[in-house]
């Protein structure tokens, strides 16, 4: 249909608004309550333009196009009625532009200046509405509120926690949570974006800069693999905030809060400021060349003598495309074969089977294309919650999700099943799936008769496998029964990885098996656990914080006392670190290189080096070149060496299958005990979110117990916990009952209960009567 | 021909010296207009920028309140300010620092302030000894400014 706008024609749709056609063409209709993510409610009457045959102005945001429609936004009926409303607007607004961060930014503050009058006829006094501390991340000045009520639609809508509402009626109408309770969600951030006044605002970076001050560089998001488009804003190369960059095919315009806040870990005290080597027992200072020298002196005497095999390198999967490769290419030139990623797994039987790259089996936009998602060893809200946005659209596009996990997951949307399940039973019940024998006895009847009933080959299918699948003893035997049972229901595969670079370690080859693209290694290397466990006489730690990152952070302090070299590339300076280093290389974080990453739908994106590192840090990726130049091989640029990677990667078909063969079948393991696993805390996935100051002030943040499951509870009457894990004895008072637990079961919710370490992520634990 | 017996009798006679002469004896006898710096000083607008000062509120308050329009209109670009929250929630300057080399002395900062924290007093006779003084800093800025408090005061009423 063809439609009128300022004399104009245009072309429509049926269905679209009026404001809908003007954004498209770039046609200035002044809003605050509309947002092309939210629902409709015209409750801020600033679109309001001139129809003819109209009496009165009409919202635009909320009006439907017809034929021949003739609109004016230029028009006297439609300055009138905008300068009215902004002067209603303005009545209960304060004039403290000055000290509001969004001053410079605010929609208030434009639209004003275009569209408002610059007198007022109000003469009465303001209204004032008092403050509450609502969270560690969002500062609340609620008198600045125009009640457009995005951000309580937001919370309706795309985050499906309703954590906001309006209170009362008229005069005295506010934005509140709910009984004094505080915004928890992991997407909260989002209303900060959507606040279009100063009410709701990012509190870490409260009056610390001016927007005009700011400039704004694109990066990847380095905490999850999912690879949301940030915007960093820097002000004297210092990052102050973080917003989205939109990409309708990764995150909208939404962004978790461990990507918005998680670049605080950057600016930790305890970053690595020199190189330093070990000398007479003591860490000392000392310069580049030194440090690079020595490095490259032991490797090449470990060269020489053929004592390689004694050489372990790890790398995280956090480290960018470029270190990721240069690294394994540095340590395969010198012949080392033990190069791994994978240091928070212990069962490793799968690999030889397993995809060239890991993804998701599909776009991360086509997910409401399934019928039936089956999500294990996952908790979409707390792991991946920029994934809960989508999640929650697909389920409204009628996609049904199944989640087994071993908490029951309490996820944004809301699972058809949610099945806490320990990892012996998880195996019974999926066997039980596609064989149906065997039936498991502690699942309802009505569950199976629900998953039977829906999940069917003839529908579309997709079984989603989460990172703590990864953690177990017996990975490779819950692999082997969800294949058996994909292959029942004729189910697509894909993964949900650890950090945000998994799938490019693995397609990358830094791994003991493969070289790049899957090609196969002459001589197959230890993996990431058995080099821990084997004590090797030399490592070499990448990125990797030796507490935390880890399957078993007791066994690592047992191989780091034993051997003779560790060499650490590292950003920050952990206790383990200080004590058992010989040589500490410091390097960039993901801020302070150029880099790039493969999130899990395979889509490769790059980004440029944000903000500049002090002076004696080094990108990560020249220290690993200046090794290779002084062994004769070629000097890499940043630009050949991402060309390089490029050239290798632009081939590989992203959309492969990931449905993998296990060629034998695993041994049955067999659970004694009680079952104990490490819950993967959102804000502790990784060391620069570990160091994020507010993250680990929410309420997330603070989760630092030991949780029993009822059975285990309710049979512990002493007012503290003592419990055997492996020969280790541990004691504390940091305890309390999860309902949402399988029976005998214990989950830490984090890495470290009071100032111990945890041990072992999975395995078993006896509880001292 | 004329013109040159005329031209040398003028030469002959020094004619023009002493049509100099006669200016300056005139001006030897008038009242002299020139005013004797520092014993004398010519009479200032209330209007006159100098030297800056970062003012206070009667109770000690100080005025500023780190909102940076100052430094955003300042054409020179002189100004540098640095913000945080205070312990009791208000937003502050950590640093205000004017560099007196660039500044060109032309008023806008004091416009621009939304509380009248920056204003150009009428000091104008101040040096350096060292060059690095050339750059003021908030200590002094609020030092100058409870110095000169009374006459901001009274220069504004005039304005006004």
């Amino acid at each position: 249909m063809e439609i009128f706008i300022n004399n104009k024609s245009y072309t429509a749709e049926d269905g679209e608004t009026i404001i809908q056609i003007a954004d498209k063409f770039d046609i200035h209709i002044p809003r605050f309550c509309y947002h092309k993510h939210l629902s409709i409610v015209a409750n801020c009457r600033m679109c309001l333009v001139d129809i003819e045959g109209f009496k009165f102005a009409q919202p635009a945001c909320s009006t439907l196009v017809q034929d021949g429609m003739k609109i004016s936004t230029q028009s006297a009926k439609t300055k009138n009625a905008q300068k009215s409303t902004m002067e209603f607007l303005l009545i209960n607004h304060p004039l403290d532009c000055p000290i509001c961060d969004q001053g410079g930014e605010c929609e208030l503050q434009d639209v004003s200046l275009e569209y408002g009058d610059d007198h007022s006829n109000y003469m009465q006094f303001k209204r004032v509405v008092v403050d509450r501390d609502v969270s560690p991340l969002i500062s609340t000045d609620m008198t600045r509120c125009i009640h457009c009520s995005r951000c309580v639609r937001f919370g309706e809508e795309v985050a499906a926690t309703k954590e906001l509402g309006l209170l009362d009626r008229g005069e005295n109408m506010k934005i509140d949570s709910f009984i004094e309770k505080n915004i928890d969600s992991e997407l909260s951030g989002n209303m900060i974006d959507l606040c279009p006044v100063g009410a709701l605002n990012n509190k870490p970076y409260r009056y610390s800069a001016r927007t005009w001050d700011l400039s704004q560089k694109k990066g990847i998001s380095p905490h999850d693999c999912i690879g949301s488009n940030i915007f960093y804003h820097i002000y004297n190369n210092k990052i102050v905030r973080a917003v989205p960059a939109e990409n309708e095919n990764i995150n909208q315009t939404w962004l978790s809060d461990r990507d918005r806040f998680g670049y605080e870990g950057i600016y930790a005290e305890d970053r690595c400021k020199r190189p330093m080597i070990k000398k007479n027992e003591k860490l000392l200072t000392c310069d580049w060349d030194t440090a690079i020298k020595t490095l490259n002196q032991n490797l090449n005497t470990l060269k020489n003598e053929k004592k390689l095999d004694s050489l372990g390198c790890l790398i995280s999967p956090q480290s960018t495309c470029e270190e990721l490769y240069l690294f394994q290419k540095v340590f395969r030139e010198f012949g080392a074969n033990n190069i791994d990623h994978r240091t928070i797994e212990k069962d490793f039987d799968y690999q030889q089977d397993y995809p060239v790259m890991p993804t998701l089996g599909c776009d991360i936009k086509d997910l409401e294309a399934y019928d039936n998602v089956i999500l294990v060893g996952v908790n979409i809200k707390k792991e991946f919650p920029i994934l809960s946005v989508r999640m929650i659209q697909a389920q409204n596009k009628k996609t049904q999700f199944f989640s087994i996990n071993f908490q029951s997951s309490n996820e944004d949307f809301n699972p058809a099943i949610s099945l806490a399940l320990r990892n012996d039973q998880l195996r019974e019940f999926l066997d039980y799936l596609s064989n149906k024998t065997n039936k498991p006895n502690y699942i309802e009847e009505k569950m199976f008769h629900y998953i039977f009933k829906y999940i069917k080959s003839n529908k579309k299918n997709l079984i989603v496998i989460g990172p703590s699948i990864g953690q177990l003893p017996n990975q490779t035997e819950i692999l082997y029964s969800l294949n058996q049972y994909s292959k029942k229901i004729n189910a697509d595969f894909g993964y949900l990885t650890e950090h945000c670079n998994n799938t490019a370690s693995w397609l990358l080859g830094v791994l003991p098996h493969r070289l790049p693209l899957g090609k196969r290694v002459d001589k197959e290397g230890l993996n990431a656990y058995q080099m821990i466990e084997k004590k090797l006489s030399n490592y070499i730690f990448y990125n990797l914080e030796p507490e935390c990152d880890f399957w078993n952070n007791d066994l690592v302090e047992d191989a780091l006392k034993t051997s003779k070299m560790n060499v650490f590339f590292s950003s920050f300076m952990t206790p383990f670190i200080a004590k058992y280093a010989d040589i500490v290389l410091p390097i960039s974080t993901f801020a302070e290189t150029h880099g790039s990453f493969i999130n899990i739908e395979g889509s490769y994106q790059a980004y440029k080096q944000i903000i500049r590192p002090k002076k004696e840090i080094k990108l990560g990726w020249e220290v690993l070149n200046n090794l290779l130049f002084i062994n004769g091989a070629n000097n890499y640029t940043f630009d050949t060496l991402q060309n390089e990677i490029k050239n290798n990667i632009q081939d590989f078909d992203v959309t492969t299958n990931n449905n993998f063969k296990l060629s034998n079948q695993p041994l049955k393991y067999i659970q004694k005990d009680i079952f104990k696993f490490t819950l993967r805390n959102t804000y502790n996935t990784d060391q620069i979110v570990r160091r994020s100051k507010s993250l680990q002030q929410t309420r997330t943040g603070k989760l630092k117990n030991i949780l029993l499951s009822n059975d285990l509870f309710s049979s512990h009457k002493k007012g503290y916990l003592e419990f055997i894990d492996k020969d280790k004895n541990i004691k504390s008072e940091l305890y309390n009952s999860d309902q949402s637990l399988p029976h005998n079961t214990i989950a830490y919710q984090s890495y470290k209960i009071g100032d111990a370490f945890v041990g072992a992520r999975t395995g078993t634990v006896k509880i001292k009567s | 021909m004329l013109n040159n017996i005329k031209s040398i009798l003028k030469s002959f006679f020094l004619l023009e010296i002493f049509k100099g002469l006669s200016i300056t004896g005139k001006n030897l006898f008038k009242k002299p207009i020139t005013v004797q710096y520092p014993e004398e000083k010519t009479p200032q607008s209330h209007r006159f920028r100098g030297l800056h000062a970062l003012r206070k509120y009667p109770n000690g308050e100080e005025r500023c309140i780190g909102c940076k329009l100052c430094e955003a209109v300042c054409p020179a670009l002189a100004i540098t300010i640095d913000t945080e929250m205070r312990k009791d929630g208000t937003r502050r300057t950590t640093k205000y620092d004017i560099d007196l080399f660039k500044c060109v002395y032309c008023g806008f900062c004091e416009e621009s302030c939304p509380v009248d924290a920056i204003v150009e007093t009428k000091i104008f006779e101040f040096h350096f000894e060292d060059k690095n003084e050339k750059i003021i800093t908030k200590k002094e800025l609020l030092k100058i400014g409870d110095l000169y408090e009374k006459e901001e005061i009274k220069d504004r009423a005039n304005i006004n």
